[in-house]
């Protein structure tokens, strides 16, 4: 079997996810097909035969290094693909699962990309499709500080949307933890302010469930960008089918679940501190010692939706991300230190006169 | 996050540097609050709008907590509050 595509039951064209009617959408004759639709039509199945997938291609030795995808992934380990439809060649990263084939713009499912330990157990469907995305990215880049020659409109079009691998954590954690309670009353005899405080030895010793908390698990994705797009609503979490990567990058895990608990583990003890602190009715709780010790339950893996872009501006490169779910966009813009000054000088200016009225 | 909160006390401290010496030689020469109050305030509002605008240009953030997973509430298993002492102080308020 090739690398997977899907085909309208009507026409025989190319088929795409489309985000916004949550169906498959045929671009030639305009038909449209529930996931249903698409499994009674005997295509979209649930899982991919992993007796039955595509192999990558290694690249020639000294390819490496020399050659750049040609779908736009970003890396430094690619493998070669074949287009299903065209038989053209595909270099994509390592880590792929689906992309676009950038000669005839038929979506490839890399099969062996999803298979035994890399099938992902949940998704969720893209719901934002690239034109709302675009006129997002033109009013999120609409900041003070953006300088003007940064044009959303050259660079907006770059954006691609990726499923990008996650591991949801679930389990409970059950923390300790030791600190000394503080309350603090004030009161005015004379000339005198007098300030009690009082101590007190305060142990706490709980526990907190949580579920879902996501790892994104791909060591090309940015860490903080992804872990700014949360949250995801996984009340649309939906078994996984590869036919809903069709139109879209897909990447598989690269970091397996072990090694992503690290950032889901220090979240978790971080919040059940809170919490442990938040039950101590002080006015300040000094924490003297904390332990903490998680039992968690066997990750999931799912696919989840985001828009990408990556882009340079007077040699420094910027990432931005969006939510392909719930539209939240995020990403660091470049910023125009001319207009920092000027603004800050007003800042200045405006302070100055409220500082002098308030203190003459 | 070390790297980001050394930057940013670098630069908090670079500001506040050039700020000083800027301002402290009218600071010395002022024969007045209002013109302490101009200064600290020049000095506040240059920082604050700065500090402002810079936030609305990064929206990056790493995650620290995991409080929108949470489910249920706080389970508390075992809890003591013991009372050690109560200390007082009294400061004069000047006029």
């Amino acid at each position: 079997m090739a690398n997977i595509s899907y085909k309208c039951p009507t026409c025989g064209a190319e088929i795409f996810w489309n985000p916004t009617e949550g169906k498959f959408v045929c671009e030639y004759c305009g038909d449209s097909f529930t996931m249903a639709d698409m499994e009674a039509s005997g295509q979209a199945a649930g899982a991919v035969d992993s007796s039955n997938v595509e192999h990558h291609e290694e690249l020639m030795e000294g390819e490496q290094g020399q050659v750049s995808s040609t779908d736009g992934t970003v890396g430094n380990d690619f493998v070669r693909y074949k287009c299903s439809y065209c038989g053209s060649e595909i270099i994509t990263d390592r880590a792929t699962a689906a992309t676009v084939c950038v000669y005839c713009g038929n979506a490839v499912v890399m099969g062996e990309q999803l298979i035994n330990d890399f099938a992902p157990d949940l998704v969720i469907p893209f719901k934002v499709e690239k034109s709302k995305v675009m006129q997002a990215f033109k009013d999120f880049s609409k900041k003070p500080l953006t300088p003007k020659a940064f044009d959303p409109e050259q660079v907006v079009e770059k954006m691609q949307g990726v499923y990008i691998p996650f591991w949801l954590y679930s389990g409970e954690c059950h923390g300790v933890m030791q600190a000394e309670g503080i309350n603090k009353k004030t009161h005015r005899s004379g000339d005198y302010e007098i300030t009690e405080k009082s101590y007190y030895r305060v142990m706490r010793d709980g526990r907190v469930r949580f579920r879902n908390v996501p790892v994104d698990g791909s060591s090309k994705t940015d860490d903080a960008a992804m872990d700014s797009i949360e949250p995801f609503d996984y009340g649309e979490l939906t078994p996984f089918k590869p036919a809903y990567l069709s139109g879209f990058l897909a990447e598989r895990f690269d970091e397996d679940s072990e090694k992503c608990f690290e950032r889901a583990e220090k979240r978790i003890q971080n919040t059940t501190l809170d919490l442990l602190k938040r039950s101590a009715p002080y006015d300040e709780v000094d924490v003297e010692s904390f332990n903490s010790n998680i039992k968690k339950e066997k990750p999931l893996y799912a696919m989840l939706p985001t828009w990408l872009l990556y882009t340079t501006y007077n040699g420094t490169k910027y990432f931005f991300a969006m939510n392909g779910q719930t539209g939240k966009f995020i990403g660091n813009l470049p910023i125009d230190k001319g207009k920092l000054t000027v603004f800050s000088a007003i800042g200045a200016v405006i302070g100055g006169i409220l500082g002098y009225i308030i203190m003459g | 996050m070390i790297d980001f909160l050394r930057k940013a006390a670098e630069k908090i401290g670079f500001m506040l540097i050039a700020n000083s010496l800027l301002f402290t030689p009218i600071v010395a020469s002022a024969d007045g609050n209002g013109a302490v109050g101009a200064v600290v305030g020049a000095g506040l509002g240059g920082l604050i709008t700065g500090g402002v605008l810079v936030s609305m240009s990064k929206t990056k953030h790493s995650a620290s907590r995991a409080e929108k997973y949470v489910e249920g509430n706080l389970e508390l298993r075992q809890q003591q509050d013991v009372f050690e002492r109560t200390t007082t102080d009294r400061r004069k308020i000047s006029n």
